[in-house]
């Protein structure tokens, strides 16, 4: 080869290098599941946040789906009313827990409005209204290290924490849905480290409901049935049928089991063949304590933005930070053995009774001389709810992952208390689970 | 800055003892698998932003190396390269600007027989390489709690470049060249909370990295 030939060949070799990227590059695609080749029918058991958000996905790959809910409405854990304030309220769901998740930026392309929660707190502690207590509660939780596994009011006793602050300790389990004698500091302080969305908390000027509603549920709304509670599903064959409470059956491929943990736990669903006993121990390992949302209206404001440590509620929250309106409402959020008791009253009024009667002892009588209306929303009474999110019980171990393993490649678990990923108790946690599990049946 | 001093100690070296200085710039193509699993994933499950993250797959790189006197057709010298790779998209209030940068630090072994081969040589090269997965969100940098969000890579690269000089004068010869990088295996970092958000919902994990140029070659001798 002469000297010329061989550069000729060489420059050639280049160029057919340096072209075979772009070849390549073209066989690289930029999104999942383009040529996924299933083509069957998916059933979605519950018409919640991870209901919906499988169903819009699966929408968008034109695959066939029914969403069949129990409940007359949708949205399951989140909410609205209108009529109630002169700003619209959250039934469920309400912050947007960090802004860096697939929510916010749903939230931030939609272009919805929402700022930053920066409410200040002030502590119910020794029977009066302080804004400082000597001991911070919530850092306890942040211990870093190896944690042992006990419940996080015996761990709040061995850090010295006392009984003046035992409804300061059930304030902070209550933002983890539990019953502080039942939530593991361990596995909590574990699923914390995974959390990546962000520690601040953001509120929508409209609703999360409003959100979801408009950029996920119109576009499947037709998709939708509701009235429909599911009580047995049989998966023995190639084809899953799912049957309803009014005996309708429904065929499908491949089902999505979006439904809350309780509802799990006490078998409301006849598996045909029953469950591996691993799978439904773990169910049983994974809590859910008891939730209610009291909404009450004054004539004037005369309670602080947050109140933490109260003996009937733990935790109060000026529902009006990030809403446009001129109404005083005052939220109070109650969780698990607070929202036992409040339930155990029996009645909306009795329980309203209760909650005024103790901010009249923390602002001295001002509460039912102003108070003008309440609105109780109970979840722990929903009879396909069940409480408020889950949360890691002692001796959780690794039950959440037992417990969204799908199984025969047929029955796929999402919902809230699937995540795996440290975003279990949210929405967009619910969301992360949706995708997933269209995810894992597309590419089955 | 490090990079700045890294060159100087370099140019010093060569002009006290060296051989050859080689001077190289060209176009990168990256193919991380993990990286595609993360921004396909992003892409599925978000689809509701009208544009899509491209992959991280086009960019630059350019590369220092320094070899060694020698009088047999193999000689051996030390080398940097720095690639950036990088994705864009536009969308309502939110615009992504995902970039990968890597240093490679090395050990090179040049080879070049005039008899055999005339003016074409090739180069192994074994690396130390770090990365590092930057984004942000609507130009500002992704952070979370105040603390800006990166991804650290760190793993062992080897490189294979081939090319063919073209002789401008005494001291100065240019080559087009081609060459792949190959690391096995990088360290995971914190990939997943950069791109999608998560952290352990992408279940397939493949921590390889390819990486594709071709460019051009500056050589300056000293002595011959
Ligand atoms: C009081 C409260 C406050 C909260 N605050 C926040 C917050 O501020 N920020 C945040 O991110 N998250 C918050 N959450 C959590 C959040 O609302 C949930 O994590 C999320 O909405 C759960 O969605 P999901 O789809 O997993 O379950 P769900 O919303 O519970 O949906 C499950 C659906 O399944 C249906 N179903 C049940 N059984 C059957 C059956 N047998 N057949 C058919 N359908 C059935 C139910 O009716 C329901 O609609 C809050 C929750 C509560 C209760």
């Amino acid at each position: 080869m002469d000297r010329r030939t061989f550069i000729a060949k060489s420059l050639l070799a280049t160029l057919a290098l340096g072209i075979s990227p772009a070849l390549f590059s073209s066989c690289r695609k930029e999104t999942l599941l383009v040529d996924s080749n299933f083509s069957g029918k998916v059933l979605i058991v519950g018409a919640g946040v991870a209901g919906l958000y499988a169903g819009y996905l699966l929408k968008l790959h034109g695959i066939d789906f029914t969403i069949l809910e129990a409940s007359a409405i949708v949205g399951g854990r989140i909410g609205k009313r209108t009529d109630f304030a002169d700003f619209p309220i959250d039934l469920g769901a309400q912050w947007l827990h960090g802004r860096n998740s697939i929510l916010g930026d749903l939230a931030k392309s939609s272009k919805a409005k929402f700022t930053k929660d920066n409410s200040a707190a002030v502590y119910w502690f020794k029977n009066q209204i302080t804004s400082s207590i000597p001991k911070d509660v919530e850092s306890i939780i942040a211990t870093n290290g190896e944690l042992p596994d006990i419940s996080f009011a015996e761990y709040a006793q061995q850090q010295g924490l006392g009984d003046d602050y035992n409804y300061l300790v059930e304030q902070i389990a209550g933002d983890f849905g539990a019953d502080s004698n039942e939530l593991s500091i361990k596995w909590t302080g574990a699923e914390e480290e995974n959390w990546n969305s962000g520690n601040a908390d953001y509120k929508f000027e409209e609703t999360i409901y409003d959100l979801i509603d408009k950029n996920v549920t119109k576009t499947i709304k037709d998709s939708i049935q509701l009235n429909t509670p599911i009580n047995k599903i049989e998966y023995s064959e190639s084809t899953v049928i799912v049957s309803d409470a009014n005996g309708t059956s429904y065929q499908g491929d491949k089902v999505i089991i979006t439904i809350p943990i309780p509802i799990l736990q006490e078998g409301y669903i006849e598996f045909v063949p029953a469950l591996p006993s691993t799978k439904t121990g773990a169910f049983n390992k994974i809590g859910m304590g008891a939730s209610l949302k009291v909404f009450l209206k004054f004539s004037s404001k005369f309670y602080d933005e947050n109140i933490a440590g109260g003996e009937i509620c733990a935790a109060y929250a000026d529902e009006i930070i990030g809403k446009k309106g001129n109404d005083h409402v005052l939220l109070a959020f109650v969780m698990g053995k607070q929202a036992e008791y409040l339930t155990s009253l029996g009645s909306d009024v009795a329980i309203t009774t209760a909650l005024l009667g103790e901010l009249d002892e923390m602002y001295s009588g001002q509460a039912t001389a102003s108070f003008l209306d309440a609105h109780v929303e109970n979840w722990t009474t929903k009879p396909f709810i069940k409480g408020a999110y889950s949360y890691s019980k002692v001796g959780i171990g690794n039950a959440r992952n037992i417990a969204a393993e799908s199984i025969d490649d047929k029955l796929f678990f999402a919902g809230e208390a699937m995540n795996l990923n440290g975003h279990h108790q949210t929405v967009h946690g619910a969301m992360e689970t949706g995708y997933r599990e269209v995810m894992n049946i597309l590419q089955s | 800055m490090k990079l700045f001093v890294s060159i100087l100690a370099l140019s010093l070296s060569y002009l006290c003892h060296g051989q050859s200085l080689n001077f190289g710039i060209g176009y990168d193509y990256l193919y991380a698998k993990q990286f595609d699993n993360l921004i396909q994933t992003y892409n599925y499950s978000r689809p509701f932003l009208n544009e899509k993250q491209p992959l991280l797959s086009h960019g630059f790189s350019s590369n220092i190396s320094y070899l060694f006197k020698s009088k047999k057709q193999f000689s051996s010298g030390i080398a940097i390269n720095f690639s950036r790779t990088s994705s864009k998209t536009k969308n309502d209030n939110l615009n992504i600007n995902l970039s990968f940068n890597t240093l490679e630090l090395g050990y090179l072994v040049h080879c070049e027989n005039r008899d055999k081969f005339g003016d074409f040589f090739g180069e192994l090269g074994l690396n130390l390489m770090t990365g590092l997965l930057n984004k942000k969100v609507n130009n500002e940098s992704y952070v979370i709690d105040d603390a800006k969000v990166k991804s650290l890579h760190i793993g062992a690269s080897f490189s294979l470049t081939a090319g063919y000089w073209f002789k401008l004068n005494e001291k100065l010869n240019i080559a087009p060249k081609v060459g792949f990088h190959y690391a096995p295996y990088l360290t995971e970092g914190t990939s997943e909370t950069v791109i999608n958000q998560t952290t352990s919902l992408v279940k397939e994990q493949c921590n390889a990295l390819l990486k594709f140029d071709v460019g051009v070659l500056v050589q300056i001798w000293n002595k011959r």
